[in-house]
């Protein structure tokens, strides 16, 4: 360890002895990418679209006009990717020359990001910049391919879309591929495709309605991301600044805030959620923030014995000789150093809140149809169990990311245990 | 220690208090009027009387018609209001959209004014735009109407005095007083008591006294006299009611003569046994079919609203302590005669009612057989998870860092990351629904025919069917528990006792078992704090998955049912059963380690 | 000049309160400091002495109001700051430092030490500001250039860059290797994280240090180091300092003065060399009889005291010390000792009392003091 190394670097080094979670951390970067780029993979409409006369953009138009909100937000990530890239290795080369440090040059880096999708969503709200999905209506229909010539279309890899129906090839099983011609009533053979993606292969099969499942679960992928991170976010927000008020104030804040925790802990938090998302109603957004206000308390509790400790230390004391305010000894001086356990919970709160989205769309109260979401998928398999595709394929999905989110976790555990530290 | 234990008995309380208060939010969360779901009413208009009156009866049983944490209706002067509701009771609806078509023309003439101030209160939606709108107005004096028998209701008992001020007076005319009659009536429901409740008390005698003396009144001229032999007669006959049980006095008063009323009003206003004014009561009651009347056709003639008023103004007397209480009651009710003061009182007493759908079961049976189903599982899933999980922690400790300790760590983290719900629909997919193997069941608890089994047999039935669901259940708190107990165990493990141990000579199997177990237990012993609920509480997703009638099961119904009354009372029971157990943690906590001590340390007050 | 009371503490307490019992309203409580009084000359170090847990740490804090007092005044430049709130009660923060025992501890870990010596200026960068403009005529040709640089009065604070020259240059005057700004408490050495609590506490030029026991954690070779920092710093700076040891020879070595605390009261104060060479008290007898000499010859009697400390929430009636005192008569059990001022040299003890009787004068502990406020009234 070199002598300059501040705590993170401490961490890091201590993290990347762990191989399996240094394996899973990388395994965040494609799950991230798959969440982000999920439309350059599967569309049902195609990027370009020659009809013999004008090419059509109908992919962009489809992307920057998507039906679900946290669609859009993506989207607006998959848009603001390439500018970040540039701007990112730029202000990094920059910063770098003036010496800034590695974990700082990260975050900005990161922060950049997040200010580059903020603006892309802000340009995008703006009447008149953000193109009308005029296409939204159309087909391309196999029948122009097969006569004119020249008609030129390019799909994504995979040519189908989350909501796209199609009651023909309802419940097939993985790799189906739709039969070119079919046997009409009066014998004759007709042409069976009718969209010019339809001849494409459904890789993890179809559910009950003949949606692909292999791009349900990737655009799940973005749903199940999402309540993970905000849900996550929310709670430990509100734990640490109500377990650092308690713990820093005492008194009778302290013995406030701890009845409420105490009385927040004692509901069965999946049965409160599912109360109040019963009651409130049915939405990605309802969910994420009855997640993130039941699961505070233990963060809260967490925080405050930790505050506690750290406030009793001679530092402490001395940032308060000096003169530092109440807001700048909590932020500046105690929470940098008793905030670990938050930060050690959030990849499992990420991994908890990904299985309490599935398990309530598997009850009927998660997001709502057409939405694609893994619980969604399990639901239909689970009423009859010989579309085995629809309970094997979710079921991995939720298991790896569940993991990889817990190896996270039980690494940054390790690595930020004090007692494995010399 | 005993102090300790009584403070933090103490320190439940607040908690209790939190617990309601969440609990009575979540009710409150809750939209559309769970009474109405509950009687399967779809709106005010369209309601037969008889629905109208049970779920009026019902509301304020329930004491939903109280304000929720607040009450300062008897502060509130209600003269105006009620006064108004009584004017547009009266009047019909084509009345009603002509004086609507007056205060839509002249709003501002002061008593127009009043009217309309009234109106507005009343909550009819888009109310200004209707009024406003002349064709709209056949239709919203419609909705003026039932708003207005609504308000009556809401308003209860605080509408009364100022009616029967306005009934007192003679100076209004009888036509407004059919409309003041018709508010009370539907203010109060069964204003009068004609018979003792069972068994008798004697507060009641005033009320049933009172109401048959005031028929009497009227009555009396009517009713036939008595001969002396006959009233003789029914005096021997009424002592051998009196030694009759209840359900043999019953039929005996299906045979009495109306014609011998008198003698059984008479007993009734000069008997002083309180066991003859019932049964006279009671033998009144089946003579006399409609004793008093309360309710007057919209063309009564002056006498019979005379006569009706007169009874409200008995009434009135009669229940004067409910009308007008004294100012420390008054008070007291600002806080105790509210729905929230009413819930807690509910909850504290563990009366959770009758359930709102459709069987109209008790709460606490459905209650009760759900956890008679899944307490059963849980109790094996969780003696399946200590048995494996703390052998298998400290297994993992002893061994650490070997071969064992990885495999096992390994082995647990997969554990931990597979949700239960997943794990038992892979299970079912693959062992049960016969696509690959079908060595298990899919559904349920029992085969069909099971209950003709001799006990042996019934015994493996159920231990087949529960098998998967009890290994869905175990897995998950598995793997947390286990490491738990490793992590308990390592910190043990690396004390210098236990080195002191192995230095004294003691065998490996000695140091391990004597001083290292018992003291790793102690940290374990606080996860015994999630075993009551979990015991309690089944298991939603895999009760669901399983098709399992427990406790988890019954939770979800009832949100999906929108049955309140069985989702309050499973909330509430859920948190107690957790605090419980956190406190018998605690205590346990106390006997078990002798080194904590419950006194704060921080000096610092 | 030198008679002037830079602080002036009077009939200081500070009640420490155990929880409250269930079935009764009395409350256990520590009286870790029950009615102190001394005042600090500007420009002297004043060295408080006593065994671990008699509160001579608690009264270090409370003069800095880091801990509350439960009663008592505190006076600072002839100012009571014992209830002093807002702006004024920062820049008493500023005028007012400590450095604490355990360097290990009083260091933020997740902070540069750079960052955490510059913090003190950041948060009086405004208030430093206001100052110069107002003092800048005033303090033109005072100040003696050459011996340092860092002076609030010249100093624009709210500069980073300033701020940065002003740090290291403190830094090189704790005679640190450069280039540390960027460190991690953890890579330095505890004689080094001393001298940067001491580079943050000086940074803000204050008047008054207290150092709570700053030698006590570390070897005896870098103490004297230390002492030498710390006597280098005190002139450069005009520093006043009120120096809390447990430590005898180091106390000796450091201050003008003297004063010995036993259970929450001193028990004698007096000139340093007066102090050593006719301890008066028998406490303090004893304490110096117990210090080791450097002569082994030497003829000396060592006074060993008997049992421990009492526990501060019972303490013993009479003199605190009876218990233990050699000397102990009846009346030490049953009547506290007066103060008796014996031409500057304070002692609290009956049987001094009786030989000197007639010498010196005794000060009414008691005496109504407008500025007191009741231990009662104010903690219930």
């Amino acid at each position: 360890m070199s002598r300059r190394d501040g705590y993170l670097d401490i961490v890091w080094s201590q993290f990347r002895k762990n191989t399996a979670a240094y394996i899973a951390l990388w395994l965040l970067v494609p799950l991230f990418c798959l969440a982000i780029f999920a439309p350059a993979l599967a569309s049902s409409v195609p990027f370009f679209y020659y009809d013999g006369h004008k090419i059509l953009w109908p992919w962009f138009r489809a992307l920057l006009n998507p039906e679900e909100t946290v669609d859009f937000w993506f989207n607006m990530a998959l848009v603001a990717f390439v500018p970040w890239v540039v701007a990112g290795v730029i202000a990094d080369r920059a910063w770098r020359r003036r010496g800034m440090g590695k974990w700082a040059r990260m975050s900005r880096v990161a922060a950049l990001y997040i200010c580059l999708i903020v603006l892309a969503s802000g340009m995008m709200t703006v009447p008149g910049i953000r193109p009308d999905n005029r296409y939204r209506a159309r087909t391309f229909p196999e029948e122009q391919f097969r006569n004119e010539k020249n008609v030129v279309a390019f799909y994504p890899p995979i040519p189908f879309g989350p909501t796209e129906q199609d009651i023909e090839s309802s419940v097939k099983p993985p790799m189906y591929r739709k039969p070119r011609f079919v046997t009409n009533p009066e014998g004759q053979e007709v042409l069976n495709w009718r969209k010019s993606n339809d001849g494409f292969p459904h890789i993890l099969g179809t559910d009950d309605v003949g949606r692909d499942v292999f791009v349900r679960m990737l655009y799940g992928l973005r749903i199940s991301l999402t309540v993970g991170f905000v849900a996550v976010g929310i709670y430990i927000t509100i734990g640490v600044v109500l377990g650092a008020i308690a713990g820093y104030f005492g008194g009778a804040v302290d013995i406030v805030i701890s009845r409420v925790i105490e009385v927040v802990i004692l509901f069965p938090s999946f049965f409160l959620i599912l109360t109040l998302v019963g009651l409130l109603g049915q939405s990605i957004y309802i969910i994420m923030v009855v997640i993130g206000v039941t699961g505070w308390p233990t963060i809260a509790r967490l925080i405050r014995g930790e505050v506690l400790k750290q406030r009793a230390i001679d530092y402490v004391q001395a940032a308060r000789a000096m003169g530092a305010s109440h807001s700048r000894i909590i932020f500046r001086h105690i929470l940098p150093n008793a905030i670990s356990p938050a930060l050690v919970a959030a990849p499992f709160g990420i991994a908890g809140a990904i299985i309490t989205e599935a398990g309530l769309s598997l009850l009927g109260f998660g997001v709502r149809l057409p939405a694609p979401s893994w619980g969604l998928i399990l639901r239909t398999g689970s009423e009859n169990y010989h579309y085995w595709w629809l309970v094997v394929f979710p079921s991995l999905a939720i298991f790896v990311t569940v993991t990889v989110f817990n190896l996270v976790g039980s690494g940054l555990r390790d690595a930020m245990d004090p007692r494995l530290r010399t | 220690m005993l102090s300790y234990i009584v403070r933090r008995l103490f320190l439940i309380l607040p908690t209790l208090f939190g617990v309601t208060v969440v609990s009575f939010c979540i009710m409150q969360l809750a939209p559309g009027d769970p009474l109405l779901m509950q009687l399967g009413a779809t709106g005010l208009a369209g309601q037969g009387t008889q629905t109208r009156e049970a779920y009026l009866l019902q509301k304020r049983d329930l004491k939903l018609d109280r304000p929720l944490i607040l009450n300062l209706r008897y502060s509130l002067d209600h003269f105006q209001a009620v006064r108004q509701a009584a004017h547009f009771l009266m009047a019909d609806e084509s009345e009603i959209a002509r004086q609507l078509n007056l205060l839509a023309k002249s709003p501002n003439d002061p008593e127009n004014r009043a009217a309309l101030r009234f109106l507005r209160g009343l909550g009819i939606p888009r109310f200004r735009q209707r009024l406003a709108d002349a064709r709209e107005r056949p239709r919203l004096a419609k909705a003026v109407a039932a708003y207005a028998r609504v308000y009556c209701e809401d308003v209860g008992v605080h509408g009364v005095p100022p009616l029967i001020d306005l009934l007192r007076r003679r100076d209004i005319d009888p036509h407004e007083k059919i409309g003041v009659i018709h508010a009370l009536n539907a203010m109060v429901v069964q204003p009068f008591v004609y018979t003792y409740s069972y068994p008798p008390k004697d507060a009641d005698t005033a009320k049933v006294v009172g109401a048959w003396r005031q028929w009497w009144r009227r009555a009396e001229p009517l009713t036939r006299r008595l001969s002396d032999e006959r009233r003789a007669e029914l005096t021997a006959h009424f002592r051998g009611m009196l030694e009759l049980d209840r359900a043999a006095l019953f039929e005996e008063l299906d045979y009495i003569d109306p014609a011998d009323t008198r003698f059984y009003i008479e007993t009734l206003l000069s008997s002083t046994s309180l066991h003859e004014r019932a049964v006279a009561a009671m033998a009144l009651r089946r003579l006399v079919r409609n004793p008093l009347r309360l309710d007057v056709p919209p063309d009564a003639p002056r006498e019979l609203i005379e006569e009706v008023a007169d009874n409200w103004l008995v009434h009135y007397d009669l229940n004067r302590t409910l009308y007008e209480p004294p100012l420390w009651q008054r008070c007291l009710y600002c806080f105790t005669d509210t729905q929230y003061a009413h819930m807690v009182w509910r909850l504290v007493t563990f009366q959770f009612g009758r359930s709102a759908t459709k069987t109209r079961e008790f709460v606490a049976t459905k209650i009760w057989n759900a956890v008679l189903v899944s307490a059963p599982l849980m109790l094996m899933a969780e003696v399946v998870i200590y048995l494996i999980a703390i052998p298998a922690g400290i297994a993992a400790a002893v061994y650490r860092n070997t071969w064992i300790d990885r495999w096992i760590t390994f082995k647990l983290f997969l554990l931990y990351s597979i949700p239960p719900f997943v794990a038992g629909m892979l299970l079912l997919l693959f062992f049960c629904y016969g696509d690959y193997l079908k060595w298990f069941p899919m559904l349920g608890l029992h085969s069909p025919n099971a209950d003709s089994y001799a006990w042996g047999r019934y015994l493996l039935d159920y231990l087949w069917h529960a098998f998967l669901p009890v290994v869905c259940l175990s897995l998950f708190s598995l793997a947390g528990l286990a490491m738990y107990s490793r992590t308990a165990m390592l910190d043990v493990v690396s004390q210098d006792y236990i080195r002191t141990a192995r230095a004294k000579g003691l065998s490996e199997s000695k140091v391990i078992l004597k001083h290292a177990l018992r003291n790793a237990l102690i940290p374990i012993l606080t996860l015994f704090s999630s075993f009551l609920p979990a015991l309690l509480g089944g298991s939603v997703l895999v009760e669901y998955i399983f098709g399992i009638h427990g406790m988890g099961r019954l939770s979800w119904e009832s949100i999906e049912q929108k049955d309140y009354p069985t989702l309050m009372a499973l909330i509430y029971i859920d948190a107690i059963v957790v605090l419980l157990s956190i406190l018998l943690t605690d205590i346990l906590y106390t006997v078990v380690d002798p080194r904590i001590s419950f006194g704060t340390q921080d000096g610092q007050a | 000049m030198k008679d002037e009371a830079l602080l002036r503490v009077r009939r200081l307490r500070k009640y420490f309160y155990g929880p409250r019992s269930l079935f009764s309203t009395e409350r256990k409580v520590a009286r870790a400091v029950d009615g102190v009084s001394f005042d600090v000359r500007k420009g002297e170090v004043l060295g408080l002495v006593g065994e671990s847990g008699c509160g001579k740490t608690t009264v270090g804090r409370t003069i800095l109001r880091l801990i509350e007092p439960t009663s008592g005044c505190i006076e600072f430049k002839g100012r009571d700051i014992t209830h002093l709130r807002g702006s004024a009660f920062r820049q008493l923060r500023r005028e007012m430092q400590i450095v604490f025992q355990d360097p290990f501890s009083s260091l933020n870990p997740r902070m540069t030490v750079g960052a955490a010596v510059e913090e003190g200026l950041i948060i009086h960068a405004g208030a430093n500001q206001k100052r110069r403009f107002l003092s800048h005529e005033s303090n033109i040709g005072e100040g003696t250039p050459g011996q340092t640089n860092i002076s609030p009065d010249h100093d624009n604070w709210t500069d980073p860059e300033q701020r940065r020259r002003i740090v290291t240059h403190l830094f090189d005057r704790m005679h640190l290797p450069p280039g540390i700004w960027d460190r991690y408490p953890h890579e330095f050495s505890g004689g080094q994280r001393q001298r940067i609590c001491i580079a943050r506490a000086v940074a803000l030029r204050p008047d008054f240090l207290v150092l709570d026991e700053p030698l006590s954690a570390l070897d005896v070779s870098l103490q004297a180091e230390i002492i030498n920092l710390l006597m280098e710093l005190k002139a450069d700076f005009n520093l006043t300092y009120l120096f809390i040891s447990h430590d005898l020879s180091v106390v000796e070595y450091l201050s003008d003065r003297v004063a010995v605390m036993y259970l929450g009261q001193i028990v004698e104060m007096a000139e340093s060399s007066r102090l050593y060479a006719e301890p008066l008290h028998p406490y303090t007898q004893a304490l110096l009889s117990a210090v080791p000499q450097m002569d082994p010859t030497a003829n000396r009697h060592r006074i060993v005291l008997e049992g421990d400390v009492p526990s501060p929430d019972k303490p013993p009636p009479g003199c605190r010390f009876h218990p233990r005192c050699p000397l102990a008569e009846d009346i030490c059990r049953r009547q506290a000792p007066n103060t008796l001022d014996l031409d500057g040299h304070i002692v609290k003890c009956h049987i001094v009392e009786r030989q000197r009787s007639g010498e010196g004068r005794i000060v009414a502990e008691e005496e109504p003091d407008h500025l007191a406020t009741d231990a009662a009234s104010r903690r219930s």
